[in-house]
């Protein structure tokens, strides 16, 4: 089941509420956007991917992956294989990552 | 007994180009039945592994041409796509590391300016007011053009097919080409699920053209060179332009996302078909382009990737018909370049195959024939 988001006016006596079903948490995406996507003919998980980017953000699709492969199931498309993760496997600063360079590596 | 499709044209490879050919030649003539095959999902190849940049700074009058056309098409591109394309015109700005390589910028300069790209010679304050924060102690100088910049390559590749499907062409993915035999005049293609034959075939496979093309017996020049590339998490603007150097061989820009987005590679690489993320990599990339930005180092790496460029003895792409199958069209041998190169690219073949050949006197430039003539001019802007 895909969570719901309530969204509340400021006024606390008219609460007006929102619902907004939200697939991505990096990039926005919705559960509307996953099935406007399908819809339209997307139906492999690594083109949806690249096309919404969902799955692109900070988390690198911890999150939604199994979501969007989730909604694919429900909308009988089977066999849905989780993209390819790519490193580091969490965010990692370049400044851990980066070759401290001295003069001897200069060529 | 496999099915056999009548197509007018079959594209091979749903990766920009073959799709910028797709929607151009459409766009020409809807009546063409239209096929293009792909062998994994669309964007799987070059196109969803590139850097995104799009320049117009190349040495040398061939590339430079095709460049600025490819650049003005891109400029109009959301509108025509009716898809935000997410680009960005921060520039590009190319370090020159001695004197010998400025003086060869200053060429470029003047060779670029006499095509109508307004490219120009900076000195070192003008860098740093280009890119504050920049440490450039080993930079002398270096050559900008305002009007370069980055674009998605999702966006624009997901464009094309989107209008392409909406004028009947047909892409098909997971299909893979097995065969491709030439009878009377018609390709035969035979795929792993069924067949086509069709009147015209594109290949546009990226680093694997040359592999199709071997299929007729053509052998194409071209070699797979591995690259690899990294994308930060998205971070207040502060990199206007794309900024590279071909001495030390990396390129970093921000893009509209503000992800800074940077590529390396060692200078002598051997030939590779291998597309694997390396720790040397990213060790080395980022080293080096924090030498020059700083910034980069309190930034975190969200994913590192590779790719291959499908590199040609000249690094210029091969486009058009060739002499032994007239209607075998290349789009092909990109060398680096093929995502901002393509919406000339689809243009020009689009209108070829259409019977317009409007850029006849241009594709020429880029044929096959000229490595069988020995017949060709370097372009030495290759970088990552």
């Amino acid at each position: 089941m895909i969570g719901k988001t309530k969204r509340k006016n400021i006024s606390k006596k008219q609460t007006i509420p929102i619902v907004v079903k939200i697939v991505c948490r990096c990039e926005d995406v919705t559960y509307e956007d996953i099935l406007a996507i399908i819809e339209k003919g997307y139906t492999d998980i690594e083109e949806i991917r690249r096309y919404l980017r969902c799955g692109m953000g900070v988390c690198q699709g911890r999150t939604c992956m199994r979501l969007v492969k989730q909604i694919l199931n429900e909308k009988g498309i089977k066999d849905v294989k989780l993209p390819k993760s790519r490193p580091p496997t969490k965010p990692v600063s370049v400044n851990a990552m980066c070759k401290k360079h001295t003069d001897k590596d200069e060529k | 007994m496999m099915q056999t499709k009548e197509r007018d044209v079959v594209i091979i490879g749903a990766g920009v180009n073959g799709l910028s050919i797709a929607y151009n030649l459409a766009k020409i003539d809807n009546k063409l039945k239209i096929t293009v095959l792909e062998k994994n999902y669309v964007t799987s190849g070059g196109t969803g592994r590139c850097g995104g940049g799009i320049r117009s700074q190349f040495t040398t009058r061939e590339t430079c041409e095709i460049a600025i056309k490819s650049m003005k098409i891109m400029e109009d591109l959301s509108k025509e796509l009716n898809t935000d394309i997410e680009l960005r015109q921060g520039g590009y700005l190319i370090l020159a590391h001695s004197d010998e390589e400025l003086e060869d910028f200053e060429k470029n300069v003047s060779l670029q300016n006499s095509l109508n790209i307004p490219s120009r010679i900076l000195d070192i304050s003008e860098i740093k007011e280009i890119v504050p924060g920049i440490e450039i102690n080993d930079v002398i100088g270096a050559s900008f053009c305002n009007m370069d910049g980055v674009a998605n390559p999702f966006k624009v590749a997901f464009g094309y097919l989107d209008r392409a499907r909406e004028m009947g062409v047909e892409v098909i993915t997971h299909n893979e080409v097995k065969d491709v035999k030439l009878r009377n005049d018609k390709f035969l293609v035979k795929t792993e699920k069924n067949g086509y034959s069709s009147n015209w075939l594109v290949n546009a496979a990226g680093y694997e053209s040359r592999k199709i093309a071997f299929l007729l017996n053509i052998d194409l020049p071209i070699l797979p060179y591995e690259k690899e590339i990294f994308a930060t998490e998205p971070v207040d603007h502060f990199l206007d332009p794309m900024v590279m150097s071909f001495k030390k061989n990396f390129y970093i820009s921000q893009t509209v996302r503000r992800e800074l987005v940077g590529g390396y590679s060692p200078q002598e690489q051997e030939p590779s078909d291998s597309i694997k993320s390396s720790f040397s990599f990213i060790n080395h990339a980022t080293g080096i382009i924090a030498q020059y930005l700083p910034q980069l180092k309190s930034l975190k790496i969200v994913r590192q990737w590779a790719g291959s460029y499908d590199i040609t003895p000249d690094a210029l792409p091969i486009l058009g018909p060739i002499e032994e199958a007239e209607n075998f069209i290349q789009a092909n041998g990109f060398s680096g370049h093929g995502f901002m190169l393509a919406p000339f690219v689809g243009r020009a073949i689009g209108s070829l195959i259409a019977g317009k050949n409007e850029y006849k006197h241009v594709l020429k430039n880029f044929s096959y024939e000229r490595f069988k003539r020995g017949e060709f001019r370097e372009e030495r802007a290759v970088v990552g």
